[in-house]
């Protein structure tokens, strides 16, 4: 147990790509946590996948020892944060266990989408802001600029911000010393019962559930009785201790500590992030505010390409939801597709980064239907379904109303770029909130969306018209009513539950149209010919038609040619196994996100 | 009984096709010591059948470019194990620009009595693409020499040339039909494999016959071979009846066969043994005493049945109901409804005589069928 006086709580929060995790890595080499040749990796994520896309989505957090320049010794607690907009409550809960924030910006792209957003969380939950410009060993690093978009876009002083480059090292002490200085040791009451906030957990299977917690009240220790006040789970603590970065068993974690507890738990969903650890014996009165249940926004199908397959993919997606709480997924039979699963994620990227590791880490070849979102549907007879997946929507004579999700959208442009932006946030239904300059050239606007418009490829659609400089973020709103139709797709005349999905009645026509030609794109020939047809209700809006194969043939085949025909035929059939076979037909994978492809 | 029948490879050429995938070298350079490799491995293998050679077929590269005596000398280490059948069928492929009399005479002096030419077209302005060093009317001119010297001739056809349409595609055959050959092998111009018509193709997509038009040649092929008495005893291969390819014939019913020469592939119902595919190395292996084989492939019963059925089915007759429903019993759920799906496709057909075979469509999409029992 550390003095609270010498403890300094915070985050370190930046755009995606803006340096976070190279900083941290110096934090940690400065500090002696780390010796170079450890630092070769970096320590803070942990996931390949998180690695090669530069993204971290599991908070650590790591306890430092820093001397600082007026001889005193601190310990830091940095709280890594995830860095996506998916994840905007896991940020919200890291920042809360923390004091400060270190806002990092990019010397050379200023202040991005995120970069705000964070800016924001890390204000909502009254932390003391450390800006800090990064990267500026590059030559095309204009620490002027970012300074100043600190303090127009995002309102905070930046004069003294510690100008860093995460890769060479310099400033970083700098940002070190203002680190001690500007930040506010925790506060709390060390005869008061124990009140710690869970921000983060992950399952083992040897040592079951390890909770990271940041103590406000009381003391933690082995032995104590726990209660994690939002899922009534109780437990007695068998180990506490920190990671420094390796992990390292303390007599009791005190009032502003940030540590790990293990308390023999072995279902992950008992433990939520957010929740408030107290003693089960003197529980504390009141718990920390901000703790919600997060739902998933995304919702998509998972089906195995081999039917034999349901039982591995059942298998996998158990594994992984050990560790990933906020995935969700209940069993679905497809007609179509047959058995598979609806899933329920964060977001987009939660999502893609799910399917990634399910196809990889688990080598299961995959069926992903387009992903949707959930509606409120209101029956005529008054009841108020849940719809996540379109083929449960209720025939249109039982729909009283549709309601469906909103977004606030951020999104930060070059001006040059403006124009074009607009025009996609318009199409996709969106109603302006504001649009401000930041300094010459950058645009920040705000945008009502409904979500439905934004999981299909928006993202995708924003950086392409921008080429890759727009930045975005959002953050739920409520749910509205929208004129919502379901489209269905029929292949040879039946329609195939997986490929339905709704839309906006005034853009059912041309997206009906332009999906079945882009699904005439994707198919290919094959035995029959395959008709392809949009459908609203029993109203054909589109059609059209694959023609039937006519020559799939070796011409020759002598003596020593078979086994090189076996082979050509073997590979032909590889990549049938690879298609969906519906019907008769042999459909693509990609044929089931066809509706991601069109403009 | 099943007699054997022998594959010999000559692998040289006066110049290399564009197309060609076979195991080739051009010129003679290497020829002596070839010719002697050749017959020694004749010699040495002589103990793996006691049974008379049914069938030799003299395959290449170009046997009608090296010097009779290669194929002479071949024959008669043949004849020094086994023997050759008193009425083997002894096929040598020959190329149109190779043929004069001398030539003929020589190959039907030393026991060839079968011929097998490589025409591929007689237009002349689709036999540049090919780089085939004849003329349409040298085509013409050995063809007429050939079934004028030998007993039985087959020509190949080659369809998907740039440039090549229905209208010269009929002619090219019509060409080939008149010169009396009793035999007709189609291929279809495979281009994976030649960097040169790749290119092409990329630079003029135009020229190529796309699939449905090869179709149609396919269609137009068989409705003129057919109508000129022609059978389509096999998948690409049409012949006058009783003028089969017997040693072709032994490939599609796993009948036994030992390939000598480099490259050269045998089988005796359940293990295909193939040579290695470098002269260099061939020669060098042989003339050591060493055996060439560089490929050893022992197939499984469930495999070889399965290889039964999708050769089987290549030829007209097709298959036995009993053998096809056996096979199918074997195969995956998946593989099976594919075959459903093929025979409601009106692929393959189920005769009153108790056997399965390729419909008319089910010949242009014999990969629908086949791709089951891999």
């Amino acid at each position: 147990m550390t003095d609270p006086s010498r403890i300094r709580n915070f985050s370190i929060v930046a755009h995606i790509d803006h340096g976070k995790t190279t900083l941290s890595d110096r934090i940690l080499e400065i500090t002696g946590a780390l010796t170079a040749r450890e630092m070769t990796e970096q320590v803070l994520d942990d996931n390949p996948i998180e690695k090669e896309r530069g993204i971290t989505i599991k908070a650590r957090a790591v306890t430092l020892n820093y001397k600082a320049e007026n001889g005193e010794k601190y310990v830091f607690n940095l709280i890594d944060t995830p860095g996506h907009v998916d994840f905007t409550y896991e940020v919200s809960r890291s920042l809360a266990a923390c004091e400060g924030a270190v806002l990092v910006v990019d010397a050379t792209q200023g202040v991005e989408a995120q970069t705000l957003a964070n800016a924001y969380l890390a204000i909502h939950n009254n932390l003391t802001i450390v800006p800090c410009i990064n990267k500026v060993d590059l030559p095309s690093a204009v620490p002027e600029m970012a300074r100043e978009q600190i303090e127009e876009v995002i309102g905070i002083p930046a004069a003294h911000a510690a100008l860093t480059s995460g890769k060479v090292g310099t400033g970083v002490r700098d940002l070190l010393e203002q680190i001690v200085h500007e930040i506010p040791p925790p506060q709390g009451d060390p005869d008061a019962p124990l009140k710690a906030l869970l921000f983060d957990s992950w399952f083992d299977a040897y040592r079951g559930v390890t909770c990271l917690v940041r103590v406000r009240d009381g003391v933690i220790k082995k032995g104590t009785k726990i209660l994690f006040m939002g899922t009534g789970q109780t437990a007695e603590v068998q180990e506490v201790g920190v990671f420094n970065p390796k992990q390292l068993v303390v007599p009791q974690l005190g009032v502003g500590d940030v540590g790990y507890v293990i308390a023999g738990i072995k279902e992950l969903l008992a433990t939520k992030i957010g929740d408030t650890l107290t003693g089960a014996e003197r529980p504390t009165e009141q718990a920390l505010p901000g703790f919600q249940d997060v739902k998933p926004m995304v919702f998509a199908s998972l089906f195995p390409t081999e039917s034999d397959d349901y039982e591995s993919l059942r298998d996998a997606m158990e594994k992984l939801k050990l560790n990933d709480a906020s995935f969700t997924f209940e069993p679905e039979s497809s007609t179509a597709l047959g058995f598979g699963f609806r899933c329920g994620y964060l977001g987009l990227l939660h999502m893609e980064i799910v399917q990634e590791r399910l196809e990889r880490e688990f080598n299961l070849s995959l069926v992903t239907t387009a992903p949707s979102v959930p509606y409120r549907v209101t029956t005529t007879r008054g009841e108020i379904l849940e719809i996540s997946n379109p083929v449960k929507l209720p025939d249109p004579q039982y729909i009283e109303k549709i309601e469906e999700p909103y977004i606030l959208a951020t999104i930060i442009t070059k001006d040059e770029f403006l124009g074009g932006i607009l025009a996609l946030a318009e199409e996709r239904r969106g109603k302006q909130v504001s649009l401000e300059y930041a300094g010459t050239s950058r645009a920040v606007l705000k945008y009502e969306l409904p979500l439905n418009e934004v999981v299909l490829d928006f993202y995708d659609k924003l950086k392409s018209i921008s080429r890759g400089y727009a930045s975005f973020d959002y953050q739920l709103l409520e749910y509205r009513p929208g004129d919502l139709v379901k489209l269905d797709i029929l292949i040879n005349g039946d329609p195939v539950d997986a490929l339905a999905f709704i839309v906006y009645r005034g853009k059912s026509q041309d997206k009906g149209r332009a999906l079945v030609d882009k699904m005439k794109e994707m198919i290919h020939s094959q035995m029959f010919e395959v008709i392809i047809q949009a459908a609203i209700g029993a109203k054909i809006i589109a059609r059209s038609t694959v023609k039937a194969l006519r020559k799939n043939v070796i011409a020759k085949c002598y003596g020593g040619d078979i086994t090189r025909k076996k082979k050509l035929l073997e590979k032909q059939k590889e990549g049938k196994k690879r298609m969906k076979k519906v019907g008769r037909v042999d459909l693509p994978q990609e044929a089931f996100l066809a509706v991601l492809r069109v403009d | 009984m099943n007699l054997p029948g022998a594959y010999l490879h000559i692998p040289f050429c006066a110049h290399r096709c564009t197309y060609c995938s076979f195991v080739a070298l051009t010129g003679l350079e290497h020829e002596d010591r070839y010719h002697r490799a050749l017959v020694r491995e004749i010699v040495d293998r002589r103990a793996e059948t006691d049974l008379p050679f049914d069938t030799v077929y003299f395959g290449g590269g170009t046997p009608s470019f090296v010097s009779p005596r290669l194929l002479e000398d071949a024959l008669a280490a043949l004849r020094g194990g086994a023997g050759i059948g008193k009425d083997a069928e002894i096929t040598a492929e020959a190329n149109p620009d190779d043929l004069d009399s001398a030539r003929v005479d020589a190959l039907r002096s030393i026991g060839v009595n079968r011929l097998s030419m490589g025409v591929q077209t007689l237009s002349d302005e689709e036999l540049p693409w090919l780089e085939r060093r004849h003329d349409a009317a040298g085509a013409r001119r050995a063809l007429a020499m050939a079934t004028e010297a030998f007993p039985r001739v087959s020509a190949d056809l080659m369809a998907g040339i740039p440039g090549q349409t229905r209208g010269s595609l009929a002619e090219s055959l019509a060409g080939i039909l008149a010169s009396g050959v009793q035999h007709l092998s189609v291929y279809l111009l495979e281009i994976e494999k030649a960097p040169r018509l790749v290119a092409l193709q990329k630079e003029r997509p135009d020229l190529f016959p796309g699939d449905d038009e090869l179709a149609s040649f396919w269609e137009d092929v068989h409705r003129t071979a057919t109508a000129a008495g022609f059978v389509r005893y096999e998948l690409s291969n049409w012949a006058l009846p009783g003028y089969e390819s017997r040693h072709n014939l032994k490939y599609w019913t796993a009948q036994p066969t030992v390939g000598f020469g480099v490259s050269a592939t045998g089988f005796d119902g359940r293990v295909r043994r193939t040579n290695t595919g470098s002269t260099n190395e061939y020669v060098k292996r042989v003339l050591e005493g060493q055996s060439a084989e560089a490929v050893r492939v022992e197939l499984s019963e469930e495999e070889a049945t399965r290889e039964s059925i999708l050769l089987g089915l290549r030829l007209h007759d097709g298959v036995t109901e009993e053998s096809f429903g056996r096979v199918t019993a074997t195969l995956s759920r998946g593989d099976r409804e594919r075959l459903e799906d093929a025979r409601e496709a009106g692929l393959l057909e189920f005769s009153r005589s108790g056997r399965v075979r390729l419909t008319e469509k089910g010949v242009l999409l014999s990969n629908e069928v086949f791709s089951a029992f891999v």
